[in-house]
């Protein structure tokens, strides 16, 4: 899966509209479906910190007797192939899965922001040099790219983060370079260039901060991209270790078992659950943000 | 400048991009600290200099790297690709056998999508803010929020065991004699050659992997399709048309839809991509024999002209669907092509 | 249905629907293939001189070859061939076809050139008669001699096409496409296609030697999914299914309609620890081995390993004369590895053990057994990281003797015990350990003993001095043997005649269906 599902590479800038001013806890507190999706991934940022306070069993405590029970008053969502509690790993799944999401985009971010911001800045010579070569690792499938970094550095939490980012930042790149391209244009930049500024503080002053708005948007849309992502790749045996308990690789381990269907059915609930919570959030927050589609 | 410029521009520009391709495609399968001895000989054999020797002889592999790239370039330009280690076969023959598989599933989810995504779209943008839209979209985010993989796995336990639907993973049934090979598209070859029960058969193997693949795209175009609509419906001519008095549905479906479907094109060709990459696990988790299950392959066992060959088709076909995308949007907006 | 292009084969055509797990072929040419799905083909389609019958792997039966006799000095064998014997092309069996095929194996320099070390001659007296003769008394290679590899092919066909079986043939021979294709063996089965990791096809050859095989075609289908095999199994889609693992055995065992049986594998599951200080650390102390050792659990890993599993006295599997008694294996006993690590003061040990992440071996994913050994170690106050990765380059890295801790296995090559010489010290297995005779005294008697038994041609003084060489091994080699694994298989009740033996699987001559 490829990053930045949204924006084309010619994203355009929101066109100005007559705004009107618009309160934001009441778009949010009108809507109940983005009342629940708050409070989902509020509910799983606190599982994610209060993990050993919530979880009945140790995560990585085995027990061969106990193992592939099905869900019980003891186990309530079963046990695993060595006879983990399925809930406790869960519940500490989350611990790995929300941060690594959010800093693989964050680092993809600040790696694209970074070289496409110069790229549109520069112009010229380096910035066609720049965008063919996002163009090439756009092009190249990311599961390929992320086995092979793996391959080369080793499986792991670090590795498969610097895989995501490796393989995401040249959408950010795109996106940027095409916000600063548009946004250096625009009346207000030229009219600050008239009155002759440098061209740093313009970029810092009037032009950065224009492009800071649509990248929020489309990383918060992404941060469930890249939990999805990361348990496939956890899933493919590139992510952490087997024993800490992640999603994806929890899935993993129920492969084998499909008449053990909770092995692989919970965690799979759990990547569904929040990551759809998290596009529902990012996706109302960027028609909040995107004046085309406010009602009149 | 002129439209035509752009298309030459940029068909000239693929000739670099695909010769990067094939040097990233090469350094990457050579950045692991491991070669094809690894994966190909046993331990036995391994431990046996001479069988070594002869193993790298007979795949190039004692050459120095930069040779090593610049023969595959000069065989590449001369149409051969090189021989797969793991299936012996010719590179160009193993993709000509495995790319058409995930073109089928990749054509059907797209298909799928887009018969299912865009009357959902218009409808969400049609009734906005009311359930029907919220539901919609919900819907579409489910699409975009499952893994492909757990998808899968969930489909074949409740389909093919528990209710009998769906036939066994895999792209035909042991049973049935696949047609003869003229295209590699299992259907195009069927028919070509009379061979109905493998084509109705290919169709049955083919809902499961398509439907899960879909998920993953329906949720893009119902949203593009909802966003594009709902600022055509805020446009003049669409107004103007209303206060002429034209129906709500004559104006939905002649002017909005229509206006609206342009920006659902370039989505297709974009995410066209993801559904390859999508491909690889759809592929593992049904045994449908296509590029991604070969791509992976090649790369766990490092299968240095495989790895190459796949990298250079997935690429390649990226790039021009890109290509094709960017052109179709300079086509309909003139400012693009002076970016 | 449609049926194949082939002249109509009588009135119940029989075909047979094989699954087949991972697809771990990479070619059909017995010249060149060391792979036990390889195997299962080529000896489908080929025979060679000798052969085992069922499940029997300990008295190799005439094949090809009517009957032999050894020299005195046991490095002569003499074999009588079976007369009037036809390839699939018509071209009939002759001793310079069986010195062809010999001599292509040992010149390709492939994957199983191993097979014939020791080899220092093949003649052929008379159209009838083959001599081989080794440079050292080797009792292995009668056993040997019945891999699929060792098989009869059509050399006059066969060089038509690109083979050659000179001394320069790692170079000349292009026959492998060919061999890819079609087979040119005189077995009961002929290839009629193969879709390298998808599919192949097998149809009967009903002029075999032995007379027609009972079923008339072939399908097997690579299924990767151990528990897609279940489904289709219990639904009919497949009769015979070669890739379940423990837990699909499980929930198969009772379906109407379906028979679950295991067969042992030749095969030894093991913990390695690097005894090269600079790889190994700690863990190349004899006390840390020790400790280890007994630091497992292994009632658990039977568990694991499912039905029909067996413990693991020594290095030399249950099934091999030499093998040790169960009530000799290891023994769990956390407190005395506590002491051990005590007396060793090394103080707080860990370490990294590194495992192949996408292998499932005899239906059991290896990141299981590698996480039960951490959490094992882990109650006696060892730390282990795993490191799993991707099969070739966590071998690469085993090869190279670079592995500090690891969990492998060694299936048998051939269906003889001297395969496990492999463990002696110096020797590929230990080598890759860092254990080598100049480690110790021990190390050096057991690499002596090891040059006097395998050149030892009297059976019972052989069983007896591979015993005591086992027993050297076992306490003074860096391993942990875990288990003797089986490989579970499933059929539909309505197939007879199967059998499964390690070496080459199903053998489908003697399959019929009702």
């Amino acid at each position: 899966m490829d990053a930045a599902i949204t924006t084309p590479e010619t994203a355009t800038v929101p066109r100005p509209v007559r705004r009107r001013r618009r309160l934001l806890p009441r778009q949010l507190s009108g809507s109940p479906l983005a009342l629940l999706a708050l409070a989902i991934v509020a509910g799983w940022i606190a599982a994610a910190i209060l993990a050993p306070l919530l979880a009945p069993y140790p995560p990585l405590a085995q027990s061969i007797a106990g193992r592939l029970q099905p869900p019980s008053g003891a186990h309530w969502l079963g046990t695993d192939p060595l006879g983990r509690d399925i809930l406790s790993r869960i519940v500490y799944g989350a611990r790995l899965s929300i941060p690594v999401g959010v800093v693989a985009v964050a680092l993809a971010v600040v790696l694209g922001t970074l070289i496409g911001g110069t790229a549109g800045v520069v112009g010229g010579a380096a910035d066609e040099a720049i965008m063919r070569g996002t163009d090439l690792m756009l092009a190249f499938p990311t599961v390929i790219l992320a086995l092979v970094i793996t391959a080369a550095l080793g499986a792991g939490i670090r590795n498969a983060i610097i895989a995501i980012m490796v393989a995401w930042w040249p959408s950010y790149a795109r996106l940027v370079r095409g916000l600063v391209l548009a946004l250096r244009d625009r009346e207000y930049v030229l009219a600050a260039r008239a009155v002759g500024g440098s061209r740093l503080r313009i970029f810092l002053r009037h032009v950065l901060p224009g492009t800071i708005s649509p990248v929020v948007i489309l990383s918060t849309l992404d941060v469930g991209h890249a939990i999805l992502t990361f348990a496939s790749l956890s899933f493919l045996g590139l992510g952490p270790p087997p024993q800490i308990p992640e999603w994806g690789s929890m899935i993993a381990a129920g492969r084998n078992y499909l008449d053990q269907w909770w092995i692989s059915t919970f965690p799979g609930l759990a990547i569904l659950t929040l990551v759809l919570a998290m596009n529902v959030l990012g996706d109302g927050l960027r028609d909040l943000l995107d004046p085309r589609f406010r009602s009149r | 400048m002129t439209l035509y410029r752009y298309i030459i521009r940029r068909v000239l520009m693929l000739v670099p991009m695909l010769v990067g391709i094939t040097l990233l495609s090469f350094l990457l399968s050579h950045a692991v600290p491991a070669d094809p001895v690894a994966a190909n000989l046993g331990d036995q054999a391994a431990a046996d200099p001479t069988i070594v020797a002869a193993f790298r002889h007979h795949w190039g592999l004692d050459q120095p790297l930069y040779r090593q790239y610049l023969i595959y370039l000069w065989n590449l330009v001369h149409g051969n690709m090189g021989i797969s280690i793991s299936t012996r076969q010719p590179v160009l023959l193993d993709l000509r056998q495995h790319l058409p598989a995930t073109i089928e599933i990749a054509v059907a989810a797209m298909l799928l999508s887009l018969v299912t995504g865009i009357p959902l779209g218009m409808l969400a943008a049609v009734n906005r803010e009311r359930p029907i839209d919220q539901a919609a979209r919900v819907v579409s985010l489910v699409g975009v929020s499952t893994p492909v993989f757990w998808l899968g796995l969930v489909a074949i336990v409740v389909f093919y065991a528990h209710l009998g639907w769906a036939p066994a993973p895999g792209r035909l049934s042991p049973t049935i004699t696949a047609p003869p090979f003229v295209t590699g598209f299992v259907l195009v070859d069927a028919i070509l050659s009379h061979h109905w029960d493998a084509a109705a058969d290919w169709l049955g193997h083919l809902v499961l992997p398509a439907v899960v693949l879909s998920s993953y795209s329906l949720g893009i175009v119902t949203r593009m399709m909802r966003g594009s609509m709902l600022e055509v419906l805020g446009e003049d001519y669409v107004r103007t048309a209303r206060a002429k008095g034209v129906t709500r549905w004559a104006v939905i479906v002649r002017h909005a839809a229509r206006n609206a479907l342009i920006p659902v094109i370039t989505i297709v060709g974009l995410s066209f991509g993801g559904l390859l990459s999508g491909a690889v696990v759809t592929e593992t988790v049904f045994s449908w024999p296509g590029l991604g299950l070969y791509a992976f392959s090649s790369a766990t066992s490092l299968d240095f002209p495989a790895i190459m060959g796949s990298g250079i088709v997935v690429a390649g076909v990226y790039v021009l669907v890109n290509l094709v995308v960017d052109v179709a949007y300079a086509f309909f907006d003139p400012r693009i092509r002076v970016a | 249905m449609l049926k194949d292009a082939r002249p109509a084969l009588g009135a119940a055509s029989s075909t047979l629907t094989v699954g087949g797990a991972g697809f771990d072929i990479k070619t059909l040419d017995p010249g060149r293939e060391l792979e036990n799905g390889a195997n299962n083909i080529d000896h489908a389609t080929y025979d060679s001189l000798v052969t085992f019958e069922g499940e029997d792997l300990k008295t190799p039966k005439p094949s090809l070859a009517t009957s032999w006799t050894v020299s005195p000095d046991g490095k002569t064998y003499t074999f009588k061939l079976r007369p009037n014997v036809k390839f699939v092309s018509g071209n009939p069996l002759t001793s310079a076809d069986v010195k062809w095929s010999i001599d292509r194996v040992r010149y390709l320099k492939g994957n199983a050139a191993f097979l014939l070390e020791g080899l220092d001659e093949v003649t052929t007296p008379d159209p009838l008669t083959v001599v081989i003769r080794m440079t050292e008394p080797h009792p292995a290679i009668l056993p040997i001699l019945s891999s699929p590899v060792l098989s009869a092919i059509d050399s006059k066909l066969v060089a038509a096409n690109g083979g050659d079986a000179s001394p320069d043939a790692k170079t000349k021979d292009q026959a492998e496409a060919y061999l890819n294709a079609h087979s040119a063996g005189t077995g009961a089965f002929v290839l009629q296609s193969y879709t390298p990791k998808q599919e192949i096809v097998l149809v009967k050859n009903p002029n075999h030697w032995r007379g027609a095989p009972k079923i008339d075609r072939i399908v097997l289908r690579n299924v990767a999914e151990p528990a897609a095999q279940e489904l289709m199994i219990k639904k009919g889609d497949l009769d015979v299914a070669t890739g379940i693992g423990a837990d699909q055995m499980r929930s198969l065992a009772g379906t109407p309609g379906v028979i679950v049986r295991t067969s042992l594998a030749s095969t030894l599951v093991y913990v390695m620890m690097n005894q090269n200080p600079q790889v190994g650390g700690p863990f190349a102390n004899p006390k840390v081995v020790q400790a280890v050792r007994a630091a497992i659990d292994y009632q658990g890993m039977l568990a694991l390993a499912g039905k029909g599993a067996l413990r693991q006295a020594g290095i030399i599997p249950n099934n091999f004369p030499g093998a040790l008694p169960a009530a000799e294996a290891a023994r769990t006993d956390r407190e005395h590895a506590k002491r051990l690590l005590r007396e060793a003061g090394l103080g707080e040990i860990s370490g990294t053990l590194t495992f192949a992440s996408d292998i499932v071996f005899y239906g059991i994913q290896s990141n299981l057994i590698a996480q039960k050994v951490q959490a094992d170690l882990a109650t006696v106050g060892i730390k282990i990281n795993l490191n799993g990765l991707p099969y070739s380059v966590a071998i690469q890295q085993y090869r190279d003797g670079k592995n500090q801790l690891g969990i492998w296995q060694w299936a048998a090559d051939y269906p003889d015990v001297s395969d496990y010489l492999v463990f002696v010290p110096g020797r590929t297995v230990a080598k890759r350990t860092g254990w080598m005779p100049e480690a110790s005294p021990e190390a050096q008697q057991i690499a002596q003993l090891a040059k006097t038994t395998e050149t030892e041609i009297d059976t019972p003084k052989r069983v007896a001095l591979y015993q005591r060489l086992n027993r050297m091994i076992a306490s003074y080699g860096p391993w942990a043997p875990l288990f003797q694994p089986v490989t579970p298989y499933a059929f539909r009740s309505n197939v007879h005649g199967v059998t499964f033996a390690s070496a080459w699987m199903v053998d489908y001559y003697t399959v019929s269906k009702t």
